[in-house]
């Protein structure tokens, strides 16, 4: 039998792939000569589509930024003006309300606190999630995923859930009433999503790296602090975000946890602002910009560290 | 560099009680040798190559380098060098960082540290990219920069892990003619794991075949591929693999002969032990000719031309089998052809266990040959 044969008695879709454009050619413009109108109608129903998105996400954009921004021009607001002018832009701003806020309450101490217990919760967080969870993914032992799943169990519970029982524990301990306690407290709530989201990151990361430092020279302490560690800093900063975050904001903890005014953190030094017969809108509008300031500023920087870190932990976890 | 000495080594996963990767593995590698460890995927090779790196433990036996007992030591106190699959470069490193990152751990003088680099990147062809980040490079490039990472190391033994199965054909080939050259150069222990038998046939002293975590043929490349120790060994060594024949041993006249359907060949005498009755005959597909007058032909069914030989596969007496010639083009499908079977050229196995029936070789000589 010849190749000539074999070509010849072939079917269509028998045929070798460098034949079948020239028979496919004539189908193909057909198709293109009467879709002419369909592609229109086709592109209409894309733009339509990508409007509908653009209107979508500004609408959760403004629900979103919204309160935000009527909090920050409500505090450069002349305080005379704080409830009768409604306009979302005026000029001159007026600083009257910061003056007021650093003049008469102790926001810097209470900033100080915030500072020294979202510091703390990002640096203790950071190394101890870093080792619990690189432990937790190159040793082996039994029930090692539902350790660390069962981690985020305390995330199921309403904060004041935990505060209370905290709370009694700490009295107990003698930490009621100090900064200490209030750092245990954050770190029990940012550990284990931090454990959790380096957990992922890490098991996304090959383990060759590290047999090939070890290999190199380093023991596996070494190896994880010279190979892995620097690749981690997208987990790394995103832990260290949420950190901030939790510690940052936190509330509840602080409320039940601390009662002098010289330990208080911003949120619930800002609360006890609204007193039953003083409500001092604007210095609490001030405090409350104040406090999302730096909030904006990581977020900035950090933004594409955090996203990547977010990603590598929902995709590998 | 140094002679390595496999004892009787094991390794059990699952804590010793799981199943077994390695078994009983017992291996002399001399000084300056380069031994390539080859066999199907799960087979064990790997795994018998960390052990020597240190990044698996040993379940049970021992491990020497240079005369010194390794096998609990960790992979740092070594001094071997190990060149990955899939490279395993820093990423963060440029590329000078990742071929000096083994001499900084050791503490070496920076200077030293600068000139082993600057030496190994010449050697490699690699100067111009010492800048690089490994993501800059290509695959070809990257293999010679992990080559390079082991190189300026200096190590008693250098382990290489499938270097060359995450490159194209011909990037391949380039690389295994570097490698053998490189060898050849440094006159290193060098330790080679793959998959690929040609590989193993073109670069290697010698070749373990393993399987299932035993060794089933040690030997240089020709002795694996003319006297295969049984027939997984006669199967892997050798494209297209040898034909096997399950049969029968027959007085055929004067002459024993094995006879399997229609198909009766006389074995020479004097080679194979007798004394079984069930056997597997096999013939290389290249070890058959063509030769006018035969009573035995090929019913072609496929022809394969690839240049400068012929691959044919047929009947045979009513047997699949595969021939290989010189380049032939007048050959057609559906065309017979008449066939023998040079007698001097026929492999006996045992039909149990398929070990070869050739007197004086075979798996147990050389697994004792080994482990003594």
């Amino acid at each position: 039998m010849t190749n000539h044969v074999e070509t010849s008695s072939m079917t269509p879709d028998d045929q070798p792939l460098d034949q079948k454009p020239v028979r496919r050619q004539p189908s193909s413009q057909h198709q293109d000569a009467t879709t002419g109108d369909g592609g229109s109608g086709k592109s209409f129903g894309k733009l339509a589509a990508r409007l509908g998105l653009y209107v979508a996400v500004i609408a959760v954009c403004i629900y979103s930024f919204f309160p935000i921004y009527w909090m920050m021009i409500s505090s450069l607001r002349p305080m005379d003006r704080l409830f009768l002018d409604s306009s979302l832009v005026f000029w001159p701003p007026d600083l009257a309300s910061y003056t007021s806020l650093f003049q008469q309450t102790n926001y810097l101490v209470n900033f100080m606190n915030s500072v020294l217990m979202a510091v703390g919760t990002i640096v203790i967080s950071l190394v101890l999630s870093a080792f619990i969870a690189y432990g937790a993914t190159r040793l082996h032992f039994r029930g090692k995923t539902t350790l660390v799943a069962s981690m985020l169990f305390a995330y199921m519970f309403p904060p004041l859930m935990l505060a209370i029982p905290m709370a009694a524990a700490f009295r107990w301990l003698g930490l009621t009433n100090s900064l200490w306690g209030l750092l245990i407290a954050h770190l029990a709530i940012a550990l284990p999503l931090a454990v959790w989201l380096l957990w992922g990151f890490f098991k996304s990361m090959p383990f060759d790296l590290e047999e090939a430092a070890m290999v190199d020279g380093c023991s596996q302490f070494e190896a994880f602090i010279k190979v892995v560690l620097p690749l981690s800093a997208p987990g790394l900063i995103t832990v260290g975000i949420f950190s901030f975050l939790l510690s940052w904001a936190d509330y509840v903890f602080a409320l039940i946890l601390i009662m002098s005014d010289q330990k208080k953190t911003l949120p619930v030094a800002l609360a006890s602002l609204l007193g039953a017969h003083d409500l001092r809108w604007g210095e609490v509008l001030a405090g409350a910009s104040l406090i999302a300031l730096p909030l904006f500023v990581i977020f900035i920087f950090c933004y594409r560290h955090f996203v990547a870190g977010l990603s590598a932990g929902a995709l590998k976890g | 560099m140094a002679r390595i000495s496999l004892q009787h080594v094991s390794k059990s996963f699952g804590g010793g009680h799981g199943p077994s990767a390695v078994k009983d593995f017992c291996l002399e590698i001399e000084d300056g040798e380069l031994i390539v460890f080859v066999g199907p995927s799960g087979c064990g090779k790997s795994t018998t190559l960390r052990m020597i790196a240190g990044l698996e433990e040993a379940t049970s036996g021992a491990i020497l380098i240079g005369g010194r007992n390794v096998t609990h030591l960790p992979p740092k106190d070594r001094n071997v060098a190990m060149v990955f699959q899939n490279y395993a470069l820093y990423p963060q490193k440029t590329v000078y960082d990742n071929m000096a990152f083994g001499l900084y751990v050791r503490g070496e003088d920076r200077k030293e540290i600068d000139r082993r680099v600057k030496a190994a990147a010449v050697s490699l062809d690699l100067e111009a990219l010492l800048d690089r980040k490994p993501r800059q490079l290509s695959g070809g490039q990257m293999q010679r920069v992990a080559l390079g990472r082991a190189l300026v190391r200096d190590p008693d033994v250098f382990l290489l892990d499938e270097p060359l199965s995450n490159l194209d054909a011909k990037l391949r080939v380039k690389m295994r003619e570097e490698i053998a050259t490189l060898h050849a150069r440094l006159g290193a222990t060098m330790i080679f794991v793959t998959h690929d038998q040609v590989e193993a046939m073109t670069l290697g002293d010698r070749i373990v075949i393993m399987r299932d975590g035993v060794i089933q043929q040690a030997g240089k490349p020709l002795e694996l591929y003319d006297r295969p120790a049984n027939t997984f060994v006669a199967g892997f060594i050798g494209s297209p693999e040898m034909n096997l024949v399950n049969g029968q041993l027959v007085e055929d006249g004067e002459r024993l002969a094995v006879r399997s359907g229609d198909l009766t060949l006389r074995i020479p005498e004097n080679t194979f032990a007798t004394q079984e009755k069930n056997v597997t005959l096999g013939i290389r597909p290249e070890h058959l000719v063509i030769a006018d007058g035969s009573p035995l032909e090929m019913s072609v069914s496929l022809v394969e031309q690839i240049g400068a030989q012929t691959y044919l596969l047929g009947m045979i007496a009513g047997h699949k089998m595969r021939a290989v010639f010189e380049r032939r083009d007048e050959i057609r499908s559906g065309d017979k052809v008449p066939i023998a079977f040079p007698t001097e050229r026929l492999h006996l196995f045992s039909s149990a266990g398929g070990a070869t029936l050739r007197k004086t070789e075979g798996r147990v000589a050389v697994h004792a040959k080994e482990c003594a």
